[in-house]
């Protein structure tokens, strides 16, 4: 077997624009993996579940579109994330529908993560941390509150930066509608966080 | 974001600070996070052979020839037995008593004195070889 391959090695040695395309691929993945964790996380609510979501979304994006030309991996990604998240939010809802009859709701208190709940040490003041703290805990409820689509939008274009055309090419609509939803997740929150936030 | 006129500047700043707090948080996901996310990249680039790999139709013709070897070579091996095997026939079910005390649990004594047998047996051929030559002879 070690014969096959260091033969198959001499006769057909990865080719460089092969290579090129797989480091490509690595380093447009790492940039935006953390932001796309934090917009799943955002949407489905559930640390594992949205890692789920990010992995499969990276699987697709390689095994289909790859072979595409880098600029459009961006929002080709955010446009399976999104359907991703879509997707989990559905089997969700069935989910809870049908547990709802044969069990009570679990309050999922021994699933969290004891390493993710170890204090955080790189550095922040307590005060700073405190503030910070606040004003995400009431950033994250403001957004739980958002219709879902107004909540992508927002995200999107906030979080991951997209123009207009692009968080329309990853939700799936107009540029139109993407403008309507941001506008109106914008308006929501400035609502529900009051003037003096942040 | 020119993009949305109809937003205020109050708004606008909230949208902006509300997009840099939540790119804060990500830039600092814990660790085990990191590691995780780190892990399923890895898994999905997997799926991204080089191109010189992965469009020739050697890999799948080298696999199956791979295949086909091991097989070859574990059917051969088969009949290269170096110890002969004694006959098993209805009249001399040896194998499958060998066998049974073999896979037996509560023989483990008699497994680690194997070699012991071993040469047992043809010594007490030999002697019995002997006792008849001396009664014959």
């Amino acid at each position: 077997m070690l014969m096959f391959s260091a033969e198959l090695a001499l006769c057909c040695p990865p080719k460089e624009g092969a290579l090129d395309e797989t480091r490509a691929m690595d380093r447009f993945l790492a940039e935006v993996e953390r932001r796309a964790f934090r917009i799943a996380l955002m949407s489905v609510r559930d640390r594992d579940e949205a890692l789920d979501v990010v992995q499969d979304a990276m699987i697709r994006l390689v095994r289909t579109y790859g072979s595409r030309p880098s600029e459009e991996w961006r929002p080709l990604f955010f446009r399976i994330l999104t359907n991703r998240i879509t997707d989990h939010q559905r089997r969700q809802a069935v989910r809870r529908r049908v547990l709802a009859w044969f069990e009570p709701a679990a309050d999922g208190e021994e699933d969290q993560d004891p390493v993710a709940n170890l204090p955080d040490t790189r550095g922040l003041t307590p005060d700073t941390e405190l503030a910070r703290g606040a004003a995400m805990g009431a950033l994250e409820a403001a957004l739980k509150g958002l219709p879902a689509r107004q909540r992508e939008a927002f995200l999107l274009r906030s979080v991951e930066g997209l123009d207009v055309a692009d968080t329309a090419s990853a939700m799936g609509c107009t540029a139109g509608s993407v403008k309507t939803h941001y506008s109106r997740a914008v308006h929501t929150l400035r609502n529900l966080l009051g003037d003096h936030w942040p | 974001m020119s993009e949305q006129p109809d937003l205020t500047p109050d708004e606008q700043r909230l949208a902006a600070a509300a997009g840099d707090l939540l790119r804060r948080s990500a830039d600092e996901l814990d660790a085990t996070t990191r590691s995780r996310l780190n892990r399923a990249r890895r898994l999905a680039l997997a799926g991204l052979r080089p191109a010189g790999v992965r469009r020739g139709w050697l890999m799948p013709a080298f696999s199956s020839a791979a295949v086909a070897l091991l097989i070859v070579s574990v059917w051969v091996g088969r009949g290269v037995d170096p110890v002969p095997a004694p006959e098993q026939t209805a009249a001399n079910p040896l194998v499958a008593q060998d066998l049974d005390i073999l896979l037996g649990d509560e023989n483990l004594e008699m497994m680690e004195g194997l070699e012991f047998y071993a040469w047992l047996d043809p010594a007490l051929s030999a002697a019995e070889l002997q006792a008849e030559l001396e009664a014959a002879g």
